[in-house]
């Protein structure tokens, strides 16, 4: 049976992001692999929400799914108050750069562009006009105002994520995305961005990422736990401990080491 | 020093092959055409080297013996041993003194000694001149040379005095004519009456010439040549003595340098000259196809393998971060060009046969080769094929490979790592080198002005081709930031993302743009090179042409007697004959020689009909043993007016010739103007191609013209045309025998496009994640492939600039030396087509794999999923 999250009874507005009965099949007859099994989030605006889970929980297609990078196979997505089943790809894309920010794991950058260059780049794409004192605004709030005609290679993998952090701002989206933003960081510059993300939710854009690294997830306002592709818990205002017993509750690996495949 | 063995590192190799697919079937196509362009031209080569040329009349001679139709002057003059210089094929019948005839009869071995001669005897049909089979030429013989075929009489008898003619039976049937009737035959383009006194056939029908015999004293009366001198010796063999062995005992007690003695395929040799001729292009177009071709292939090699290399640094950097050396890392990439190069070369030479296939037909299609010259395809250019493509993709490794190995195992941890410089100092410096050397290159190009002068031309291409290779990721970071500008003002979005990934990626469009630059580059300036000649010598001639009007002779040619028929016209001012040859030249300093175009005139009345554009001394005191050089061709030689120099006939005479004046219109008439007394029978049929004819001032010039057309009578098969007709044939058969130039070069041309083709196409689908990466960040496909065409218009505009830069310094300095034009000579549409052509192949090879790359979802290939 699903489990039915705490929010479903806010109206549908109050969430800057909203998955309703979401499914996703991979493949089709015998080797068809369900990745999401009905699984209902709604983030509020503002939040800061972790999705945890042992690695093939299905967490990443659940935020592929929320973020209108994949399409779920039943359930509908609601980005923004815009309902994403039934846009065509480029309407899509169109959407995601005004509504949704993303930072990844790692290559987040255009190497061929400087730090001010790849903030700006979501700008440029959407035909607007590049106000500098926007960009140096953005820039400042990551701490990288110093660094605006620096190239990718250049940075340490911290300032690289912070630039990532500042393009997903940069539009003033609805929702920033993280995919183990933290993931190839260390505990310092980790820190940093985690800090940064918070901060992004406190000033009203809402943030949903997903990570295994339970000190990562505690700094969240609120954790919702996959496993084989259901959801199989939430926790609120979580602390280390408890985002660790949750953890190994669901048999995973929680030092937060995982093997390369 | 590890312990570890390459070993490992091949097995490592193998199994991570697939992940580089790219640039895996990137290297395999261009080494595939390599083998492919290799072996077609080793295959051509040897056919040429060993076309058999089956004779018709002395089918039945064991061995044909003729005179030696090469010029092989001794390598070394003190030292007879030190072998021969560059040898020069003879264009003219060789001739032997008739007293060879009875040496050779004396050799053991020899049941008989048969001298032939030849001379141009066409049967006459209402006053025309009938040639052989198909345009070919007819000839007379003395009846005594039948029995080499062996000719058996099929009606009436043999000539057996004066006034009897028999002719081949095929001949006769063409002609309608019977035995017992009187025929009229031009000999040496004067017709004589004859009586047809019986028709004779061999056993196969000729079908290169057409043949008419005399009684054997009449031959040699018509021939010209009544005590003197024979052309060929048809020897039958004693019963049971070997051919090869006769052939070989003859030459050894004639003399080498005196004769040659064919046997078997190789007798036609011997018989037809001008296949002699057109094995020897062949080998020489095949030789510069196959020199070119590899050289071209070396550059297209070098950058695909760069490429490959360039694409994986990152792992190369993770095997070196895990502990394998850098020669480890060498071994590895050597071990890949091997696992690659083997199979694609094996490949190749197989397409390298229906290539080759192809290539023969199409030049018995421009008549560059007699359709009898059969393909020989035997292993030896396979295995040169595929062992050069095999070497040149070791060599094109070796510095990739040493690029490699420099990857630092820090390269491996991500982005963190310090960006490379653009162009190392090495680099820079060999580049600045090698510009140095290509300007020193464009001096003596310029002053590069014989048969020479293409040679250099393309030394020059090599070398500012090469300076662009190693130079490449400057010129394309100043090419991005110029264009760049430009192109982000037209396209905020995509156009300024294409303008940044070209500036900052210029190491990784080098080896594209190179690769471009080189193909553009080439083609301009091959294509342009044999334009810029066919124009200046048009022109050339078309400025000398000062006649009213021209008398030819067509198939069968004029006698020489016409010039003074023509002088006795009405209302003719001046006439002078033309014979085009070819002659060596040299100086008494060199032994070596080389044959050039020339003309031999009557000198009286020279300059009233063709103005060759005299620069010093006097053409008036061209008589005797003296001659006329192009200012080209004294250049070349280094000799001046009031100089004396050696000069070889067509028929390997050497003369000591006194230089009288120098003229400018070398490509419109030959380099070399002589008078017409010193070549007189020292050519094969001895007759005159042309008489260029002014009339008087104030003559009826049509009256002067039907005239002159009256003298058909008297010289069969006389026309008379106006000049520009006589200039635009010219200009048809020196198009024709640019016809293999213009074949091998697009078949080199066709290469680099498709290296082209294959660089863009292994550049653009490593950018898989850099797409996705677009796409996530709120690019559109469009958007995307909107920047990726910008990108290729960028990378197109760029090569077209570059590539038409080196044509041009290519182009300029030979055009002003060789051909004296102050610009070579570019039809627009040719060059438009080229541009056009590299800009659809330019845009067409990054926009596919564009396509194909944004069909993959970019969430399975951005972000964490490394």
């Amino acid at each position: 049976m699903t489990r039915v999250s705490t929010f479903q009874a806010a109206a549908v507005t109050d969430y800057a992001i909203l998955l309703k009965s979401v499914s996703r099949v991979y493949g089709k007859g015998q080797s068809a692999v369900t990745a999401l099994r009905d699984v209902t989030v709604g983030c509020p605006r503002g939040s800061f929400t972790a999705v945890m889970g042992p690695s093939g929980s299905g967490k990443s297609t659940f935020l592929h799914c929320a973020a209108g990078l994949d399409r779920p196979t039943r359930g509908s997505v609601v980005l923004g108050g815009v309902e994403l089943s039934g846009l065509k790809e480029a309407e899509l894309t169109k959407l995601r750069r005004e509504r949704a920010g993303f930072v990844f794991q790692a290559f987040n950058l255009v190497p061929a562009l400087d730090v001010a260059e790849n903030i700006a780049l979501p700008l440029r794409l959407a035909g607007k006009r590049v106000d500098p004192a926007w960009i140096r605004q953005v820039a400042a709030q990551v701490g990288l105002q110093d660094r605006m005609r620096h190239r990718p290679p250049e940075l340490s993998g911290g300032q690289q994520q912070r630039v990532a952090i500042a393009r997903a701002l940069v539009m003033k989206p609805d929702v920033v995305f993280g995919d183990e933003p933290t993931g190839a960081l260390d505990t310092t510059s980790g820190r940093q961005v985690l800090t940064l993300l918070r901060d992004a939710a406190r000033s009203g854009h809402t943030v949903v990422m997903v990570t295994h690294d339970p000190s990562a997830a505690a700094m969240a306002d609120r954790v919702v736990f996959l496993a084989d592709g259901r959801l199989v818990g939430e926790l609120e205002q979580p602390t280390l401990r408890t985002v660790a017993s949750r953890m190994a509750g669901l048999g995973a690996w929680v030092e937060g080491i995982e093997v390369m495949p | 020093m590890t312990r570890l063995l390459s070993g490992p590192m091949i097995g490592t190799v193998w199994r991570t092959r697939r992940s580089r697919r790219s640039g895996f079937v990137g290297a395999f196509i261009a080494l595939f055409f390599a083998a492919a362009t290799a072996t077609s031209a080793g295959i051509l080569l040897e056919s040429g080297a060993r076309a058999e040329s089956p004779p018709e009349r002395y089918a039945g001679a064991a061995v044909v013996v003729g005179g030696k139709q090469s010029y092989d002057p001794p390598a070394d003059v003190g030292n007879p041993d030190a072998g021969t210089g560059e040898s020069v094929v003879l264009p003219e019948r060789v001739r032997l003194d008739r007293g060879m005839v009875d040496r050779i009869a004396r050799i053991d071995g020899v049941l008989e000694a048969v001298p032939d001669l030849s001379f141009p005897a066409n049967l006459l049909v209402k006053g025309q001149p009938l040639t052989g089979p198909n345009g070919t030429r007819s000839w007379g013989h003395g009846w005594d040379s039948a029995r080499l075929m062996p000719f058996t009489v099929s009606a009436g008898r043999p000539p057996r005095a004066g006034g009897e003619v028999l002719v081949d039976a095929q001949l006769a049937a063409r002609a309608r004519v019977a035995v017992g009737q009187d025929v009229q035959i031009s000999i040496h383009g004067r017709p004589e009456t004859f009586r047809l006194v019986g028709t004779a056939a061999g056993g196969s029908p000729l079908t290169k010439q057409a043949a008419l015999f005399f009684a054997p004293d009449e031959a040699a009366r018509l021939s010209g040549n009544p005590t003197g001198k024979i052309d060929t010796i048809g020897v039958l063999a004693a019963p049971g003595t070997g051919v090869d062995e006769l052939a070989a005992r003859i030459t050894g007690t004639i003399g080498e340098d005196q004769i040659t003695a064919l046997t078997g395929g190789q007798r036609g040799y011997t018989e037809f000259l001008d296949l002699g001729n057109s094995a020897s292009n062949l080998v020489a177009l095949s030789g510069s196809f196959g020199g070119v071709g590899l050289a071209i292939v070396l550059f297209v090699v070098a950058a695909t393998f760069a490429l490959s290399v360039h694409q994986r640094r990152r792992e190369i950097a993770l095997l070196r971060a895990v502990g394998a050396t850098p020669g480890q890392i060498r071994r590895m990439v050597a071990a890949e060009a091997l696992m690659i190069s083997v199979p694609a070369a094996l490949a190749g030479a197989v397409l390298g046969i229906p290539l080759a296939t192809w290539l023969r037909k199409m030049l018995v299609a421009g008549d560059m080769i007699p359709d009898t010259l059969a393909l020989h395809i035997g292993v030896l250019p396979a295995v040169v094929g595929v062992g050069s493509t095999v070497l040149v993709a070791l060599a094109a490794t070796y510095v990739a490979g040493r690029q490699a190995s420099k990857a630092s195992p820090t390269e491996a941890l991500g982005e963190a790592a310090a960006p490379r410089r653009l162009i190392g100092g090495f680099r820079l410096s060999l580049g600045l080198l090698l510009l140095a050397g290509s300007i020193t290159l464009v001096t003596v190009s310029r002053s590069a002005t014989g048969d020479g002068a293409p040679a250099v031309s393309l030394g020059l291409l090599f070398a500012l081709i090469l300076t662009v290779v190693v130079l490449s990721p400057l010129l394309v970071r100043v090419a991005a930031a110029v264009l760049g500008m430009v192109i982000s003002r037209f396209s905020p979005g995509s156009g300024y993302l294409a303008a940044a990934n070209s500036r900052a990626n210029a190491r990784r469009l080098a080896p594209a743009v190179s690769t471009m630059v080189l193909a553009v580059g080439f083609a301009c300036t091959e294509i342009f090179l044999q334009t810029t000649l066919l124009y200046a010598a048009a022109t050339q001639a078309a400025g000398g042409s000062v006649a009213d009007h021209v008398v030819v002779g067509g198939d069968t040619r004029l006698s020489p007697e016409v010039v003074a028929a023509v002088r006795q016209v009405d209302g003719v001012d001046a006439a002078t004959g033309i014979t085009y040859t070819k002659v060596l030249t040299g100086t008494f300093d060199d032994l070596d020689m080389s044959a050039v175009p020339a003309q031999a005139v009557d000198t009286d009345d020279l300059a009233a009909a063709v103005d060759l554009d005299v620069r010093s001394g006097d053409l008036g005191a061209l008589r005797g043993e003296s001659v006329a050089l192009s200012q080209s061709e004294a250049t070349v030689l280094g000799l001046a007016v009031g100089d004396l120099m050696p000069v070889r006939l067509g028929d390997g005479t050497l003369l000591k010739v006194k230089i009288v004046a120098t003229y400018g219109r070398g490509l419109g008439y030959g380099d070399v103007t002589l008078p017409a007394a010193l070549v007189a029978g020292h050519t094969t049929d001895g007759l005159t191609q042309q008489v260029l004819v002014r009339a008087q001032p104030g003559a009826d010039q049509q009256r002067v013209r039907t005239e002159l057309a009256g003298l058909a009578a008297r010289f069969p098969g006389l026309t008379v045309t106006e000049p520009h007709e006589a200039l635009a044939a010219r200009d048809e058969d020196q198009r024709a025998n640019q016809w293999g130039a213009f074949l091998v070069t697009g078949v080199i041309v066709v290469y680099t496009a498709i290296a082209v083709i294959n660089t863009l196409a292994m550049t653009t689908s490593a950018r898989t994640r850099e797409f996705a990466l677009l796409q996530l960040i709120g690019a559109t496909r469009q958007q995307v492939l909107r920047m990726a065409r910008w990108e290729s218009v960028m990378l197109i505009v760029t090569a077209i600039v570059f590539g038409s830069v080196v044509a041009v310094t290519t182009l300029v300095p030979f055009s002003l030396g060789r051909a004296q034009l102050g610009f070579p000579y570019t039809p627009p549409l040719v060059y438009l087509g080229i541009l056009g052509g590299i800009a659809v192949i330019g845009l067409f090879s990054v926009m596919l794999p564009a396509h194909r790359v944004l069909r993959q979802r970019p969430v399975e290939v951005a972000g964490v999923h490394e």
